[in-house]
């Protein structure tokens, strides 16, 4: 009996924590996202049930930010896998220096998103950029990365893919080494193919850890703020402008505090959504019968 | 004797430590201004402070500190409405821009000033002494009203610098007229004249890449850069950009002169480094310092970096002019440019409200004028800026008085911040090659921005 109590004496304080800091806020956000308000402009909150979602629904712009955040997602998230996933079987392999290589590896990982951006924008700039230089001095042309609308996507994707490959590359890692040797040695008698080996044994056994890694990276994609405000502004005209900045602009610009909320809320749906879709392809461990 | 000397040593000690004390009871005031960090008008009036201590400890009988806190422009408007939506009394002067006097009016962030105003004789007579231009800009809303909210901080307009070395170089004088069969323009007076067909083969004639080009305007999408810029170009076109009476925007900001005028501004972009399209005030003031452009469109409030040696490759080779107008079918020249400036506000949240009001006496004496302006400050009293003295201060003086008069701000509705960022986005998408031509983008910010009205209540 003591025993039970003294347990609740210890969760009770992490659970009032969490519902002021999370429940709360949230259950708030979801109530604010049905009324018309403004903070800015005070006055009180009018119920306007549904109104928010609708007009967020009609809005051909909202559209937009999800299609150019959807492909910033899918870019960013498929290259990171491609390259984690390369570099991970690369470091699985027996390397000479490789505890000395994949520190440097890591480094992209732990710079500040902000520090990136403002990097980048001077690595990308069309006059003392490194890349601009180079491609001006072999091929006699510049490219204005972040100044043209068709590239100024691939030019953020790739800084996003720059800092979070290491992260797909760890995880990828660690899956590859939890394949049993013993497996591996089996094919090698069996003179399975490359492919066959990867095929049956490899793909099951780091399928979990991908597809946790795939959903990390894809929720946190999905939230990208820091390093498209710092680049690009969302900017040249709408070629980059994706939700959250759409979010961030509408709470703290427009001070859209109802309108915004309802943004908030649709957002979270979304990783729930991927969360969802994670637990379903996870594959389920097996009970033994 | 001896008693007589000691009760005479305690009355003057009594008498001291009563002074000492009446001294340590004055009141102590301290004052938060919220500023345009890296904008140096905004930080001089955290700068001069010390100046307001000594005037407010000898004339209003309080010593008084003055604390500056800055955000970028970019950001500005979102600290302060944060201490806004949250009443804070974090500041009790804010430097705003002069498009927000309607949101936070509306909302009831700052005090009206009618009254203050009327009460004071320092702030009455400075009012009086600036030009309609800045008291419409910078004090009232709403617009046309006579409703005042803010006092100007610093006054500014966009100008024109340029390379007067490479002007007044005899080799390229007869190159020029040689190529295009007339002078160039070399003083302040040929400039005064000169409309854009002319000044774009000035433009054209010096740009010579990749280590010259002929001009820098502001393209980027932060902020109202870009923004400040077009809209300059469609007044001097002759166009507007909202029907004031009825806040209509379909048909006045989509107008064909409208759509010719931005079709040209960004056509000048083959005039300009690469990379221009993403230029702010940074990377013209930049282009300018270094040499690297012959002309450069921006603030008069930014030229003291282009003048100053240390920073500066062509500190002694730039003059500052009017910028070019638009000739009209009948002959005469249009020239009407945006506004910059902002002015400051007292937070209705403040709990130093009176001393505020006191700072801001004080700001407009003529000797704090002439100091603000001695330091590279544009002041907006006309017994300064009307004098000669004051206009051969600094290079940009001159050219900051005159374009006062063909000066005109933005809108100050409460809704500014949306109908700004439609436009930054349209007419950067079009500058970069995303909108196809200018009337897709004009159009679609005249959509844009009537369903905003629309939205608000304000479409009449």
């Amino acid at each position: 009996m003591f025993s039970q109590r003294i347990k609740w004496w210890f969760i009770t304080p992490m659970l009032v924590f969490l519902f002021l800091w999370n429940v709360l806020p949230l259950l708030w956000v979801v109530g604010l996202s049905f009324y018309n308000y403004s903070v800015l402009k005070g006055g009180t909150p009018r119920f306007v049930g549904f109104l928010n979602y609708l007009l967020l629904h009609m809005d051909p712009y909202m559209w937009e930010r999800f299609r150019t955040t959807f492909l910033f997602v899918l870019l960013a998230v498929a290259l990171e896998l491609v390259i984690g996933f390369v570099l991970g079987f690369f470091f699985n392999q027996k390397i000479k220096g490789k505890k000395y290589m994949l520190p440097l590896i890591f480094v992209p990982m732990i710079v500040a998103p902000v520090a990136a951006g403002v990097f980048f924008r001077f690595i990308y700039d069309p006059h003392w950029g490194i890349i601009n230089y180079f491609l001006n001095t072999l091929f006699g042309f510049r490219l204005e990365f972040l100044e043209d609308a068709a590239l100024a996507m691939p030019a953020v994707v790739a800084v996003d893919v720059w800092m979070w490959s290491p992260f797909m590359m760890l995880m990828c890692l660690a899956g590859l080494q939890a394949v049993p040797k013993h497996l591996y040695e089996a094919a090698e008698i069996d003179r399975l193919s490359w492919w066959t080996q990867f095929r049956y044994i490899v793909l099951p056994h780091i399928k979990p850890v991908l597809v946790l890694a795939v959903l990390l990276r894809t929720i946190d994609a999905f939230k990208i703020f820091d390093i498209i405000f710092v680049m690009t502004g969302g900017g040249p005209g709408s070629a980059t402008e994706v939700l959250p900045m759409t979010l961030y602009r509408n709470a703290f610009l427009f001070w859209r505090t109802g309108s915004a909320s309802a943004l908030a809320v649709v957002l979270l749906l979304i990783a729930v959504a991927f969360t969802s879709l994670y637990l379903l392809l996870i594959p389920r461990p097996r009970t033994e019968g | 004797m001896t008693r007589k000397l000691f009760g005479l040593v305690l009355i003057l000690a009594l008498m001291l430590g009563l002074a000492v004390s009446v001294d340590a009871q004055k009141k102590h005031v301290t004052l938060s201004i919220l500023g345009i960090g890296g904008w140096t008008p905004s930080e001089l009036a955290v700068k001069m402070a010390p100046l307001f201590s000594e005037y407010a400890e000898k004339n209003l009988g309080y010593t008084v500190d003055i604390v500056g806190d800055w955000a970028p422009f970019t950001s500005l408007y979102e600290k302060a409405a944060s201490a806004f939506a949250a009443k804070s009394d974090a500041y009790d002067i804010i430097i705003s821009d002069s498009q927000w006097l309607g949101a936070f009016a509306e909302g009831g962030h700052i005090i009206q000033l009618n009254e203050i105003i009327e009460s004071e004789p320092l702030l009455k007579k400075a009012v009086e002494d600036m030009y309609e231009t800045h008291r419409a800009a910078y004090m009232t809303y709403p617009d046309g009203s006579d409703k005042w909210w803010g006092l100007p901080q610093e006054g500014d307009d966009l100008v024109l610098y340029v390379r007067k070395d490479l002007l007044n170089d005899p080799k390229e004088q007869t190159a020029f007229k040689e190529k295009y069969g007339f002078d160039l323009p070399t003083t302040y007076e040929d400039f005064a004249e000169l409309d854009w067909e002319t000044f774009e083969k000035v433009i054209e004639f010096f740009t010579r890449p990749p280590h010259l080009y002929g001009f820098a305007g502001e393209y980027a999408k932060e902020y109202d850069f870009i923004s400040d810029h077009v809209m300059s170009m469609f007044w001097t076109w002759g166009g507007d950009i909202i029907d004031v009476k009825t806040n209509r925007v379909q048909g006045i900001l989509n107008s064909d002169v409208n759509n010719e005028a931005l079709e040209y501004y960004v056509d000048l972009l083959k005039y300009q480094p690469p990379g221009a399209v993403s230029f702010g005030i940074d990377q013209v003031i930049n282009a300018m310092a270094q040499g690297q452009v012959f002309s450069a469109l921006t603030w008069a409030a930014v030229g003291a970096p282009i003048f100053d040696p240390n920073l500066s490759r062509v500190a002694d080779d730039v003059m500052v002019v009017q910028p070019p107008g638009k000739r009209m079918p009948d002959g005469t020249l249009n020239r009407i440019y945006c506004l910059g400036g902002q002015p400051w506000v007292i937070s209705a949240y403040s709990k130093h409200k009176k001393e505020a009001i006191d700072f801001l006496k004080w700001w407009y004496l003529p000797e704090t004028q002439w100091e603000f302006a001695r330091r590279g400050g544009n002041p907006v009293v006309r017994s300064v800026i009307d004098t000669k003295e004051f206009q051969e201060m600094n290079p940009w003086n001159k050219a900051y008085v005159d374009m006062i008069h063909t000066g005109r701000d933005f809108w100050h509705l409460p809704c500014y911040a949306e109908l700004l960022l439609i436009q930054q986005e349209e007419w950067t998408a079009y500058a970069s090659g995303a909108n196809k031509d200018a009337k897709t983008a004009n159009d679609s910010v005249a959509r844009r921005q009537e369903l905003v009205l629309m939205r608000e209540g304000l479409l009449k």
